[in-house]
């Protein structure tokens, strides 16, 4: 009897007494955290997608959560402004001034107005970019402090990388918005710093990105992944692109930034293990939906899985009219001008381009023209919906125009000349054969105006090249004390003053 | 189970186990929930499991020393979970089941509050007591709880306590008087974890939508998670002197000095860091003060016996550190009430912060005018004429002199915690009577008297729905009253741009000490020997008693006793109510 009290004590005592801390390890049931979070390459990986679907929310917006969600930001910020765009009978309305207000320049008027459906007042905040910075720079701690053995190194490299990646993707983009931005890269930051001038943080982006792009895949075996998910050939580009925006603003040599922009072009185009490659135009609704060779890094839109951009972001929504929209639509709302369609397509001079991308109403100035690049319009007649594409932010073609660009920046013009006749030979449009210096920087210039129009690059190659103070590259011209003032940049929004002394605005836009 | 194996050595250990359901079933006829039925049904459980183990062991040698100690550690587990099924809609009142043609209205799931807890504890203490002269204890808590998930979740206690009992001591034989009197000093630490577990590690969501058909996860950005927390640590020293006298009358002396570090606190930080707060252990407070209590308790002398005590608290309160190292942090108050509160190193930690009110302008030329502008003193913002200060508006200071009255002109001032607290209790017995009763005080404490305030502003919208209580009883300005305290009330078409009875000003801040006599309570105790005997009940009592019976105070208020704890009347203009209750208890 007394055997068994001392036993039952033994058994009672030792149920509390052998535990200790993993005890009071608890995992709830209803949320995750972190000390339960981090344990696999699937959470890790989940985190990441979140950061791109950051990215989209930043970019594209939603059409879930209201006028809150709406974006224009690819037109507004890269195609429309300082462009030479006409409205039309369409788009008459003062609701749409805003188009005006953008030709022009004139980004007081357009916050004075409300065009809150367009959702122009989300453009100075720049929360949901720091949003990607903060988290990728916690991806990129995290997985360094995983535990050994639960993922492989090589897995640990390529996440840390697509982190890297990402946040630089977030930087160059703020960049060419705002110009000076505060610039860090620890996890969890919380302390209050002001900006850091915009060439410094593109060299510290750039050092960064040297450091871990090689790890990234040149493509994935899963198709669905291809040009969504950072590859090699999107962080090459990205550095091409830093090092043009340097190039652009430096003071000092700028050889050295497009020789490394010749020597990444190089890079991605004889090294990409067939990953890369130009299309065939006949292909263009494939190009632009998405997933293919010549995308480098796209954000994804799909109605197959509810995942659709907001009403107002896609550049499409103002090229296209009946039958590609609704019948109440029967002009676009928008044109070019017509010198400046003369001068990317001149009458009689052959280029596919013309015939794919645009139909016989492609000098039209009466709302009869459309852009029809982006035209996987899934909707039966009478509904509306934007076509179903990708957003392209980098193609292929993008790294062959900058290479090419940059070469004739530094003399090398008949290495230039070989580059952009790629991207001609592919339009079958006449080659470039005896242009140098000024004439054929030119020819490149519109050689990348007539490529990437509407993909979100006009107005920032023209701020890049100072191109925008020219009235021979746009029809709204910006005077240099305006440009040198930051008349080119977005104004932020006055709650980054909030609990931090550091912070200043862009002045020029108030 | 106890079990003691041998002399002075115990083992105890106790284990319980609970489980509660709750089961709820409802069901609405259609008459009652505006033509569809509704079937609800609810069920929670909770269940807990609870062990403590002990050991303790006493012993003595030489006669005068005794030494004891124990150890023990106990842990808990419990769990909740609610759930909820809500149907509309069944095809008719017959159908009281879950069947129902409205499905799309139906709700249910988890109610919010579930939760899983554990705790565990361990503890140890010895004593040493040398002739019952001196005494000496040392003891040490270590407790850990899954709620606070810090990369050390245990608290710390230790404490070391040390007693003289002078009376005992060979010289004060003589002091015949002298009932018993000690000198005791103790200093603790106490260290709790702060904040929880998503403080330390952040809240991971699964976010609604996906990305490229693919599910991804979120951090929750409203807080940025801190490893590094701290826990909040609170040192107290004190010293206590206590004697008594045969006669019945006892002192109790003790001065303590409280610091608390590391307090936790919500700090909101820039948003290019894109979380919303950081939470940081940068706060410190401090709290001295002094406590005493009287007693005088005379042996009882025949049928009369009586009792009194009387006990007080003097206390004050400073902060000692404040986050980023600053030297003073403004809570501003964004509801209607606008009553900010400063914390400033050195100070009482909660200020006032007010406009300054110096009494009423008795006409237009008082109005002080800027000699460079020649405009007359206003409110701040737009140019309306309405905002210009004349006859009958309140004179707030200009405490930055630039003719305009805004946020600059703010004063700190007050504390709103009281200085001295005490009570007082007196009983008296005769035979079967006895007679108890309370007094309550508190001395020196600003209040801010939104009551008052609150009927004021009512008079800014006559055709409002705010009762507008006659104010005849206040000194109020009008073109025949012109030297008067409060300013002009009726003039509610400029009410707007003026504000005159804003909450947040110094006309509104008064003393809120007072002296309340809080109950007493006038009992009969039937003889108990004659109730059993006659009636067969153990024992019965008859009482009545009174509550809030009445109060001294120079406050201006409903009561000054209905005041928040950051000293802001609370009585919304209604006073505490004075009861008497009559009643009897009866034991069988």
């Amino acid at each position: 009897m007394k055997k068994s009290i001392i036993g039952l004590f033994i058994f009672i005592s030792l149920l509390f007494f052998s535990c200790g801390k993993d005890f009071l390890n608890v995992s709830p049931k209803d949320n995750l955290t972190g000390n339960n979070y981090w344990k696999s390459a699937e959470d890790v990986d989940k985190f990441l997608v979140g950061i791109y679907k950051t990215f989209r929310l930043a970019t594209m917006g939603t059409p879930i959560g209201g006028s809150a969600n709406h974006r224009i930001f690819f037109p507004a910020t890269g195609d429309f402004r300082c462009a030479p765009i006409m409205r039309t009978s369409q788009s008459s309305g003062a609701s749409r001034d805003y188009l005006t207000h953008l030709r022009n320049n004139n980004i007081n008027a357009l916050f004075s107005s409300d065009y809150s459906f367009f959702g122009f007042t989300a453009i100075p905040k720049w929360n949901d970019f720091f949003k990607m910075v903060q988290s990728a720079n916690i991806v990129f701690f995290e997985v360094d402090n995983m535990e050994e053995g639960l993922i492989s190194p090589a897995a640990k490299a390529r996440y840390k990388a697509e982190a890297v990646f990402l946040r630089n993707l977030a930087y160059f983009f703020m960049v060419r918005l705002y110009g000076d931005v505060p610039y860090y890269t620890e996890a969890y930051h919380s302390k209050a710093i002001g900006r850091t001038n915009m060439i410094t943080v593109l060299k510290n982006c750039l050092a960064d990105m040297q450091e871990h792009y090689q790890n990234l895949p040149w493509t994935y075996d899963d198709p669905s992944l291809i040009g969504n998910r950072a590859m090699r050939g999107a962080a090459i580009v990205l550095m091409m692109h830093m090092n043009m925006w340097i190039a652009g603003f430096t003071v000092e040599d700028k050889a050295p930034y497009y020789n490394a922009v010749v020597e990444l072009g190089n890079e991605i185009r004889f090294q990409n293990d067939n990953a890369y490659e130009l299309l065939p135009l006949e292909r263009t609704k494939e190009i632009f939906k998405g997933r293919t060779k010549e995308g480098l890094f796209e954000i994804v839109q799909s109605l197959n899985y509810g995942e659709t951009f907001s009403i107002s972001a896609p550049y499409s929504d103002y090229f296209l009219r009946y039958p590609n929209k609704n019948v109440a639509i029967q002009r676009s709302y928008l044109y070019y001008e017509r010198n400046f369609m003369e001068e990317l397509y001149p009458l009689g001079v052959q280029d596919k381009r013309k015939e794919f991308w645009y139909d016989e109403h492609i000098y039209d100035t009466s709302g009869l023209m459309q852009c029809l690049k982006f035209l996987n319009v899934f909707n039966e007649e009478g509904e509306d919906y934007n076509p179903d594409d990708n957003q392209i932010v980098f193609r292929y073609v993008d790294a062959i125009l900058l290479q090419a660009e940059a070469l004739a920046e530094l003399d090398r013009d008949a290495e230039a000349r070989e580059v952009i006749n790629i991207v001609r030979a592919r339009a079958e449009a006449p080659l470039a054969v005896s242009q140098t210096g000024d004439e054929l920087k030119d020819f490149i210039w519109w050689e990348r105006v007539r490529e990437l129009i509407g993909e979100g690059h006009f107005y920032y190659d023209l701020v890049r090249t100072r191109k925008v103070i020219n009235s021979k590259y746009t029809s709204a011209a910006m005077s240099v004390e305006a440009f040198n003032k930051g008349g080119w940049t977005w104004p932020i929004d006055p709650s980054a003053l909030n609990n931090n002394p550091y912070m200043t605005l862009n002045t020029y836009w108030n | 189970m106890e079990y003691s194996p041998f002399k002075g050595f115990k083992v105890f250990t106790t284990l319980s186990y609970n489980f509660k359901i709750a089961n709820q079933n409802r069901f609405l006829p259609e008459a009652l929930n505006s033509n569809m039925t509704e079937v609800y049904s609810y069920n929670d459980r909770l269940n807990t499991l609870y062990n403590r183990n002990m050991l303790s062991y006493t012993t003595d040698f030489g006669g005068k020393h005794i030494l004891s100690g124990y150890v023990f550690n106990e842990a808990e587990v419990s769990k909740f979970q609610a759930d909820v099924m809500q149907l509309t809609g069944t095809p008719n009142d017959q159908f009281t089941s879950g069947l129902g043609y409205a499905t799309s209205l139906a709700l249910g799931g988890t109610l919010q509050g579930l939760y899983e807890k554990r705790t565990l504890g361990y503890a140890g203490n010895i004593t040493y007591n040398y002739d019952s002269k001196y005494i000496v204890e040392f003891s040490y808590r270590l407790d850990g709880t899954s709620t606070t998930g810090s990369a050390n979740p245990w608290s710390q206690l230790p404490s070391v306590g040390a007693r003289w009992n002078f009376k005992n001591e060979g010289f004060f034989d003589s002091w015949e008087f002298l009932d018993f009197g000690m000198i005791r000093g103790s200093w603790g630490k106490n260290i709790v974890p702060s904040g929880s577990i998503y403080d330390v590690y952040g809240k991971y969501t699964s976010d609604p939508q996906t990305y490229n058909n693919q599910p991804s996860v979120t951090l929750d950005m409203t807080s940025i998670p801190n490893i590094e927390l701290l826990p909040q640590t609170t040192t107290m020293l004190n010293l206590a002197l206590e004697f008594g006298f045969k006669n019945g009358l006892s002192f109790t002396y003790e001065n303590y000095y409280k610091q608390s570090d590391q307090i936790l606190r919500t700090k909101s930080i820039a948003n290019i860091n894109a979380f919303g707060n950081v939470n940081t252990n940068e706060t410190s407070l401090v709290n001295m003060g002094h406590e005493f209590i009287i007693t005088y308790r005379p042996r009882k002398k025949g049928d009369f016996s009586y009792s009194f005590n009387l006990n007080g608290a003097f206390n004050r309160d400073y902060a000692a550190a404040l986050p980023d190292n600053v030297r003073q942090l403004l809570v501003a108050d964004n509801s209607v009430y606008r009553q900010s509160i400063l914390y400033r190193l050195g100070i009482n930690s909660l200020s006032n912060v007010l406009l300054h009110y110096r009494g009423v302008y008795e006409s237009d030329d008082q109005v002080p005018v800027n000699p460079l502008t020649g405009l007359r003193y206003r409110v701040g913002g737009s140019f309306a004429e309405e905002r210009f200060f004349k006859a009958g508006d309140p004179i707030w200071t200009d405490l930055n002199g630039d003719y305009i009255l805004d946020e600059n002109d703010l004063v700190i001032v007050g504390n709103s915690q009281p200085v001295f607290t005490g009570g007082f209790n007196a009983f008296f017995q005769y035979k079967n009577w006895s007679l108890n009763s309370q007094f309550f005080m508190t001395f020196k404490r600003d209040v801010l008297n939104n009551a008052l305030a609150d009927r004021l502003r009512n008079y800014s919208s006559p055709t409002g729905t705010g009762a507008l209580v006659p104010i005849t009883d206040l000194d109020v300005w009008t073109t025949e009253n012109t030297k008067s305290y409060y300013p002009n009330v009726y003039d509610f078409r400029r009410y707007g741009y003026i504000d005159p009875f804003r909450y947040d000003q110094t006309l509104f801040q008064e003393d809120g000490s007072y002296f309340k006599f809080t109950t007493a309570t006038l009992a009969y105790n039937f003889d108990r020997d004659f109730i059993r005997k006659a009636l067969g009940i153990t024992s019965a009592r008859l009482y009545i008693s009174a509550n809030n019976i009445f109060t001294i105070s120079n406050y201006s208020g409903p009561d000054p006793e209905l005041v928040s704890a950051l000293g802001r009347d609370s009585s919304a203009g209604y006073p505490n109510r004075r009861s008497y209750t009559l009643g009897i208890n009866v034991q069988f």
